[in-house]
């Protein structure tokens, strides 16, 4: 009914390339999110199934028919707006019954469906206000009843959302879930908000600079990202990144050597790498602590890394930031021969690997992103009360399982997980 | 010692008081608004503002005078009237078909404003929100025909417009000409469409440019074409602009004297419009000043009301206009 089918889509704005070969495969009664930084070309996507943008190159299928040519209205969609767009000289119950309206539908049917719709959004009661009367929630809650009144085969949602605070946001996101639930229509939606991505969707597309770059489940973009972009975009906080390089048994990087236990098809020993791992993936090494001013942190939770974990890496804390259900340490790698093994071998490896970082941590624009720097999310210390523990030397082990090889020039990923093959890596999600 | 001073300081105190009683008042009303400009200028305004409306105003009052005054009298009217003949509003009415007249001027001010606000509209949705390759010049050239002298247009006008030229000879002899538009509204409204247009396309440009994009592409999805998401979207939130267009053509073609005077032979069932209609108590023999200044007055009406009920948004409409975000 409701599938949505982007055929090599390619939209340039003169020599400006907003969109890309882009082809997507939306099936009936999906939730989508077309995710990615600002100016990636998914608002532009969107907006070609909209029939708002006409495409370059490419042709748009909704419900197998191709709809490149036909404007908006005959194409059986619906659009929420970032700014909302509720016609400004009309009250709820026309701005909502306005597409009936025009479809010259029945009075006592457009009654019952703008009656249905606003129950939907928990507007009703509100049916004579004008929008400037009410605050941004409700006018949001009566631009998607708008689009739901006329039961359309597809929605468009670009950053419903964004102009939302914070605590509304998330009501709104599970209000959307539900609807879609209830609905049972396609739903494609844009965000830049990669939780809201991971929380909504059946799928996520992620974008950057118009070109897509993973389509798939939240959970297998979060646990095997295809390339750097999707592994630092998704996540939140971001993705560590380590540059390294291959070695015969394992990867090597300037402060620490990984083991690796599995076959690794078309790679060389030698090659340069980039080693990502999230700051969930990352822990206190046992045996090891930091003093903090009320008490020492150390690995109190030993089911935490219930992984395989790497030999422990020397690291001299920075900062702490409390965020409730996690503590984010920020730490610094410290120079500890004993652990590394041959120093001149690893300045070898430092000088030689110093210039493709640079390049790629300007591609994935995070703050983490930094060589020396490593972020990492430990569970909170009971009765802990000040986070003051800066310059303490410690060591942190990652879960082997869940680290992330990817290829220093292209970006594209080598392996998920280090150790020998298992059925998969969701099995061992925590 | 600090009582000499103290004598000395009440000395000079009343050395000033003496010196303020021995000026003119003209001195004191100068040093007065030295010390507080603000007087000044309220008086500037005053005088500006009294002098201005006694020259507008003034011309009224005469023609009341002058309307009121019985035709037997008319050869010494001064600032009051010479008698007392409020007959004349009504024989204005039976000497001449002047209803006539006003409702021709007001067709045709109508005809022609819908007109302009259809096209005006068309344009303006372009202009304001478009990109294209000309537009800025294309915007001047209309603005630069709206100043060309309507003389410069008569002669082919009213050849056009009076059957005169042809187009192309079919076979068989027949040929197509240019319509006989001469003695009709089409031969004032068109002239006046195209002179008056410009205006307005530059009034609608500004306001068609600020309706937010999202609220034109939220129209198309509901299911509008673009044309309907102009007018049943765009159209009614520009409604200050729409109007001040509106009523500024409206004003316009209702003064205008030039072709409404060329246009037609000045009898009422041929569309002539209110300057024909006061041309028309000129007689060979006489001329009923009273009359036409009777008649002046109540061809004023219409616009007048026009002007108080917009008054409001012709403000909003001018001043948005102006002052774009």
């Amino acid at each position: 009914m409701g599938d949505v089918t982007f055929d090599d889509i390619t939209k340039k704005y003169g020599e400006e390339i907003a969109v890309e070969n882009l082809n997507l495969d939306i099936e009936d009664g999906e939730f989508v999110t077309l995710v990615g930084p600002s100016g990636c070309g998914k608002s532009t996507s969107l907006e070609t199934v909209a029939g708002l943008t006409e495409p370059t190159s490419g042709r748009v299928y909704i419900d197998d028919e191709d709809v490149t040519d036909l404007p908006p209205k005959n194409r059986d969609i619906a659009m929420v707006f970032q700014n909302i767009a509720l016609f400004p000289h009309m009250d709820v119950y026309d701005n909502i019954s306005y597409g009936l309206r025009l479809r010259d539908t029945d009075k006592d049917e457009v009654d019952r469906r703008v009656d249905e719709a606003a129950e939907m959004v928990q507007m009703e009661g509100m049916l004579d206000r004008m929008p400037d009367e009410m605050s941004g929630g409700q006018q949001q809650r009566v631009a998607i009843a708008r689009a739901i009144v006329r039961e359309p085969e597809v929605f468009l949602m670009d950053e419903p959302l964004a102009n939302l605070d914070a605590k509304l946001r998330v009501h709104m996101r599970t209000q959307l879930q539900q609807l879609h639930k209830e609905l049972e229509t396609t739903i494609i939606y844009v965000t830049h908000n990669q939780e809201e991505a991971m929380t909504m969707s059946n799928r996520i597309a992620v974008m950057n600079e118009g070109e897509l770059q993973q389509f798939d489940a939240p959970l297998t973009c979060y646990y095997r990202p295809t390339n750097r972009f999707v592994a630092g975009f998704i996540g939140s906080p971001s993705m560590n990144f380590i540059e390294g390089r291959l070695t015969e048994d394992g990867v090597e990087t300037d402060h620490f050597t990984l083991e690796i236990e599995r076959d690794l098809p078309d790679t060389e020993s030698g090659q340069r790498v980039t080693v990502g791992v999230r700051p969930e993936h990352l822990t206190i090494a046992e045996g090891a602590t930091f003093e903090t001013e009320s008490g020492p942190v150390g690995a109190a939770d030993a089911s935490d890394m219930d992984g395989t974990p790497s030999r422990p890496i020397p690291v001299r804390t920075d900062v702490l930031e409390p965020v409730g259900d996690d503590i984010y340490v920020y730490s610094e790698f410290r120079e500890d021969t004993s652990s590394v093994g041959d120093d001149g071998q690893t300045r070898a490896v430092a000088d030689g690997g110093g210039a493709a970082p640079d390049g790629d941590a300007g591609a994935s624009g995070n703050a983490t992103d930094s060589d020396d720097r490593l972020l990492m999310s430990i569970p909170p210390m009971p009765d802990m009360d000040t986070y003051e523990a800066s310059d303490q030397d410690t060591e942190v082990a990652m879960d082997r399982e869940m680290v992330h090889l990817f290829d220093a020039e292209t970006g594209e990923a080598i392996t998920h997980g280090l150790t020998r093959e298992t059925d998969g890596p969701n099995s061992s999600q925590r | 010692m600090a009582a000499s001073q103290e004598t000395r300081e009440t000395e000079t105190t009343r050395g000033t008081g003496d010196e303020e009683e021995h000026r003119n008042v003209v001195q004191r009303w100068a040093s007065g608004s030295m010390n507080n400009p603000n007087r000044t200028y309220r008086a500037l305004f005053y005088i500006v503002a009294i002098s201005f409306l006694v020259t507008t105003l003034f011309p009224f009052y005469w023609l009341l005078m002058l309307a009121l005054t019985p035709s037997a009298k008319l050869t010494d009217v001064g600032l009051l009237p010479n008698g007392f003949n409020p007959e004349a509003f009504l024989t204005v009415f039976t000497k001449v078909p002047f209803h006539v007249y006003m409702f021709n001027s007001i067709v045709i001010g109508l005809f022609t404003t819908a007109l302009v606000l259809v096209i005006a509209s068309l344009a303006g949705y372009a202009f304001g929100r478009f990109e294209f390759p000309g537009r800025t010049p294309l915007m001047l050239i209309f603005l630069a025909i709206s100043y060309f002298p309507p003389a410069a247009f008569l002669l082919p006008l009213f050849r056009l417009f009076t059957a005169n030229v042809t187009f192309f000879s079919l076979p068989g002899g027949t040929t197509v000409t240019s319509p006989m538009l001469f003695n009709g509204p089409g031969a004032m409204a068109l002239p006046y469409t195209a002179l008056f247009l410009p205006l307005s396309i530059f009034i609608l440009t500004t306001f068609y440019s600020q309706i937010p994009d999202g609220l034109e592409d939220a129209a198309r999805v509901e299911g509008n074409s673009r044309l309907g998401a102009l007018f049943k979207i765009i159209m009614p939130l520009s409604a200050p602009g729409v109007a001040t267009a509106g009523v500024l053509t409206f004003i316009a073609v209702y003064n205008e004297y030039f072709f409404a005077f060329l246009m037609t032979d000045g009898r009422a069932q041929n569309w002539s419009t209110i300057v024909w209609g006061l041309l028309s108590y000129q007689g060979r023999f006489e001329t009923s000043y009273n009359l036409m200044a009777a008649a002046s007055l109540l061809g004023v009406i219409p616009i007048a009301i026009l002007v108080v009920v917009a008054q409001e948004k012709i403000v909003s409409g001018l001043t948005a206009g102006g002052l774009k975000e």
